[in-house]
């Protein structure tokens, strides 16, 4: 991670061939792909109504 | 420090209900000796100023934290952003199975970039793993492309103060190399289902 990741964009030319197969065919078949667990998705969703009851008080006496 | 104590709130919702110097003050408190970016993108000692706030202010990418409430510390954080990959020269039958069938008029791949991720040092693995900023910050990800679509995520590693370690780390999860952009960082992408 960095900071100027925010301001550069990739281009892809004909000399990049190989790596934009590679990205192409994983796009289309999106079979390679990450999935998040639904017990990630379950464990996130309590964990922000959590921190909500306890946000509001914490910025009250902030 | 209790783990009970640390909360998940965006930085929007912190905008909307704090002033800015008590937002600044919480950031300030966010420490990353070996990779000094990940401290200045969220607070920027000399400047006494936030990037990370400046750019949720423009809407030029959403900031995550876990916020230790008892001690007003960041434990952690991670920033996400939409990101293009621009394409030039490619064949028209791949141009047609991006897109199923269409043709667009210009070449490009939208994906979301996770610019910045990381954990305040004083906060060991106990706190909050980067398993979990990571899962999380996919989490956030996967409800904007519920709304709007896309599944393309983008990510740059630091070859410098990242070890081969963690690039490892991202390769596990899936993460596969997509192109060296300097002799620093380099972009990995993850197809997110």
């Amino acid at each position: 991670m960095a900071t100027e990741s925010f301001f550069y964009h990739i281009k892809f030319t004909n000399k990049d061939e190989r790596e934009l197969k590679q990205l192409i065919e994983d796009l289309i078949l999106s079979k390679n792909g990450y999935e998040i667990s639904q017990e990630d998705l379950q464990k996130i969703k309590e964990k922000e109504k959590k921190s909500e009851k306890v946000l509001s008080e914490w910025i009250k006496n902030l | 420090m209790d783990k009970k104590f640390i909360v998940f709130v965006s930085l929007s919702k912190l905008i909307k209900s704090l002033d800015k110097d008590k937002i600044l003050k919480i950031l300030s408190t966010f420490q990353s000796s070996k990779e000094p970016d990940v401290q200045t993108f969220l607070f920027d000692q000399e400047k006494k100023d936030s990037l990370a706030l400046n750019f949720e202010i423009r809407d030029r990418s959403r900031t995550y934290l876990w916020i230790d409430t008892l001690n007003n510390e960041v434990v952690a954080y991670f920033s996400i952003a939409i990101d293009i990959i621009q394409i030039e020269g490619l064949s028209k039958n791949l141009q047609k199975k991006i897109n199923k069938g269409f043709l667009p008029a210009e070449e490009f791949i939208f994906s979301y970039l996770i610019g910045q991720l990381g954990r305040n040092e004083r906060y060991n693995r106990s706190y909050i793993t980067g398993k979990e900023i990571l899962t999380y910050s996919l989490a956030k990800i996967k409800e904007a492309k519920n709304i709007v679509g896309g599944r393309l995520v983008v990510i740059d590693i630091n070859n410098v103060y990242q070890k081969p370690k963690l690039q490892k780390f991202y390769e596990e999860f899936g993460f596969k190399k997509l192109k060296q952009i300097n002799k620093s960082l380099t972009r990995y992408y993850l197809i997110l289902k």
